[in-house]
């Protein structure tokens, strides 16, 4: 019985393998890319009925130069474009835009809309494949057409490299300018590409490290009225201005929460400063630290669990790590120098700060538990690092030296290339950038 | 006092005496005569090739002995079953067992011979002779190209390659003309390390994969490709694997466009049957370490 049993095994280990081969097939892993920009096609948006055929073009010029700036694009010039698109609702000829290499193109129109308004419809192919990836409509005020422009370049960004869009974002400042001695700071607020820049404070008093609220609604920032450092809030729409809390001492660093009902500050105390929450509704103030330091920069992560800050408790400024109730203070930098202002990132994956060392000022990121340090840039002086709301591109302001020198507002991509200078009308510094305004 | 003085230089001047003669004249050191071993670098490509047999490849001498030592057991088993008797008479001994045909010449006379008579009947007018030769010579184109293919197979273990190659077995058998050398259209050998790395740096030339997203080094993009003979694709490929997120989207995407964009593939012409019908994993985890 226990033979025949074996014979059976047997004959059916010999089907499997018989019929298992004639069912492979060669597997091959690719393991290696190569990481280069994207190149795309960015036709000129076409203009339907009365609309200006130089306003249409604007748009492709903004996305352009929004997927350009990002590094991960590489649009391609169109003067060497061979088809001219005409309709976009028909599929383009794709060999003529392979020969270019282009990998994605974008094909737009502009249409008059009701109520004096205009709309915007654009397609993204894969050149290669020939399919359409994406297609959309947006419609709004003509003088809104820079934002459905950054609106686009989210589209396609998101698109294409599966991170969310940051081109439609605000990027709130200090605005500088006069001679070293007697700089005027003034709040300043702009597109992420340095248009549209307005003035939110006039200049007759003193402004630091502006920080913007979850909403994109509220900045706080300390300004020096009255000749103490306080923190305000300001509503950038309405241009409505208060007092966080009237401290008997200089209050600074404020920073909100990701829920934006609270803001986390220092307070100066004897020489020592600590950190402390209020909350905006009842604002009632709660300690989170209480030593002979000075504790400042706090910033919360995303998931608002957790409180990194500086301290010199242990002799020179650190980076420590804490519970958003103040418990389980932890130092996560131990690499030579000076660490400050640190920045949680959106994604809640790294930190970024501020390293003084060997007379240098570094950007860098780490991972929450101090491994991994990184040093994506240094120079005479760089300082103060914000975050795009993608956590992929860091905005930082870099001071050059000698009198007629002043800060300027760089960004940087996260692997430490793309290093870029964003265009202001004078001197900026301190910049934060907004979360995503939709 | 003097005693003591008397031994003290007696033992210092023994331990003296066993230093000069001990220590001057140490122990060889003999190490251990290493013998030399010669040693052949093989390449994988080399090795693979070496198992799928050459074409260029020289006839062996007749397996002779191979038939031999295979054989000892069909022939004790075959002893009732005259025919397979009959292969293994090819060898040597044979030819003492061809004599018994011209027996029946002369027996011719007697009965007998009709019972023989009646093969030469239906062969018509061929010699009795003539007969046996045929025969023989019919053993020898079978037999022993049948044995070693048989054994060449079984130490080759299948290769994968030889797995798309069911249809038309009867011409494979044919082809197999030789030992050692392999299917002379190739279609039983695999693609060598260098031909797949070949193949692998045409792709990577044009994968571009999102590295920047959260998590992007654990998107694993699967995708099945057919290809044509000159390398085109065959038809669109066809993604094995999916997940909802934008960044499998994208990364997708770009495992697409790399495939799309390197066409025409250079591939081995002669193992078409391999590389016609494949699966690539675009892995990017290497790139992030």
């Amino acid at each position: 019985m226990r033979s025949v049993f074996y014979q059976l095994l047997a004959a059916l280990c010999l089907v499997v393998s018989a019929a298992t081969p004639s069912q492979a097939v060669t597997e091959i892993d690719i393991t290696q890319g190569s990481i280069k920009a994207i190149p795309i096609a960015i036709a000129p948006f076409l203009a339907e009925g009365p609309v200006d055929p130089g306003f249409a073009k604007g748009f492709a010029k903004v996305v352009s130069a929004d997927l350009e700036r990002s590094g991960l694009f590489r649009p391609i010039d169109r003067t060497a474009f061979i088809q001219q698109i005409s309709n976009i609702n028909k599929p383009p000829r794709f060999g003529d835009w392979r020969v270019l290499n282009a990998q994605a193109l974008v094909v737009g129109r502009v249409l008059p809309g009701a109520d004096g308004r205009t709309s915007v419809e654009f397609r993204l192919w894969d050149v290669y494949s020939g399919r359409q990836l994406m297609g959309k409509k947006f419609t709004t005020r003509v003088d809104n057409w820079r934002r459905i422009a950054h609106l686009i370049s989210d589209a396609i960004y998101e698109r294409l490299t599966g991170e969310t869009g940051y081109f439609d974002t605000k990027v709130v400042f200090v605005e500088e300018s006069g001679p070293k001695d007697r700089r005027v700071k003034r709040l300043a607020i702009m597109d992420q590409d340095g248009f549209n820049m307005r003035l939110l404070s006039s200049g007759g008093s003193l402004v630091l490290t502006p920080r913007f609220s979850p909403s994109s609604r509220l900045v706080t920032y300390m300004s020096y009225d009255g000749g103490r450092p306080q923190v305000y809030l300001l509503d950038i729409n309405t241009g409505k201005r208060e007092l966080v809390g009237n401290f008997p001492n200089m209050s600074f660093a404020p920073r909100f929460a990701p829920d934006g009902r609270q803001v986390v500050l220092s307070l100066q105390n004897e020489g020592a400063s600590d950190i402390h929450v209020m909350d905006l509704n009842s604002r009632k103030m709660r300690q989170l630290t209480f030593t002979p330091s000075i504790d400042t920069a706090p910033c919360y992560s995303p998931d608002g669990r957790k409180i990194v800050f500086e301290s010199d408790r242990n002799g020179t400024q650190q980076l420590f790590v804490m519970n958003a109730d103040g418990s389980g203070q932890k130092r996560i930098s131990f690499g030579d120098g000076r660490y400050s202002t640190p920045v949680w990132s959106p994604r809640g994956d790294l930190i970024a700060f501020t390293k003084q060392t060997q007379g240098r000022f570094l950007i860098g990121v780490m991972k929450p538990d101090g491994s991994g340090e990184r040093i994506l840039t240094g120079g005479y002086h760089n300082e103060g690092p914000t975050w795009a709301p993608n956590g992929r591109v860091l905005m930082f302001f870099r001071e050059s030296p000698g009198a007629r020198g002043g800060p300027k507002l760089y960004s940087i991509d996260l692997t430490g290339y793309n290093e870029r200078l964003i265009a202001t009308p004078r001197f900026a510094s301190d910049p934060s950038w907004s979360p995503r305004v939709n | 006092m003097k005693t003591g003085l008397a031994i003290s230089i007696i033992l210092h001047g023994a331990l003296f005496a066993w230093a000069l003669v001990k220590i001057s004249s140490p122990r060889v050191f003999k190490t251990p005569e290493i013998k030399s071993v010669s040693v052949d670098f093989t390449t994988l490509d080399e090795l693979t090739r070496l198992k799928a047999g050459r074409k260029d490849a020289k006839k062996p001498p007749k397996s002779v002995k191979k038939v031999k030592k295979s054989k000892p057991k069909p022939v004790a088993k075959a002893k009732p079953k005259p025919k397979k008797v009959k292969k293994v008479a090819v060898l040597p001994p044979k030819p003492k067992k061809a004599p018994p045909v011209p027996k029946p010449k002369k027996a011719k006379p007697k009965p007998k011979p009709k019972v023989i008579a009646k093969k030469p009947v239906a062969k018509k007018k061929a010699l009795p002779k003539k007969k046996p030769r045929p025969k023989k010579a019919k053993k020898k184109s079978f037999d022993p190209d049948k044995i070693s293919a048989l054994l060449n197979k079984i130490p080759n273990a299948a290769p994968r390659a030889a797995k798309p190659a069911p249809p038309a077995p009867k011409k494979a058998v044919q082809k197999r003309d030789e030992p050692g050398r392999g299917r002379q259209d190739g279609r039983d050998t695999r693609m060598t390390v260098n031909e797949i790395d070949a193949f692998r740096a045409q792709i990577s030339r044009c994968w571009n994969p999102p590295i920047g997203g959260l998590g992007a080094d654990r998107l694993v993009v699967r995708m099945r490709l057919k290809l044509k003979r000159d390398g085109m694709l065959a038809s669109p490929p066809q993604l094995m694997n999916s997940q909802s997120s934008p960044f499998f989207a994208a990364a997708s995407d770009a495992a697409l466009r790399a495939v799309w964009q390197c066409q025409p593939y250079e591939m081995p012409v002669n193992k078409y049957s391999v590389w016609s019908d494949m699966v690539l994993n675009f892995d990017p985890r290497e790139m992030f370490q």
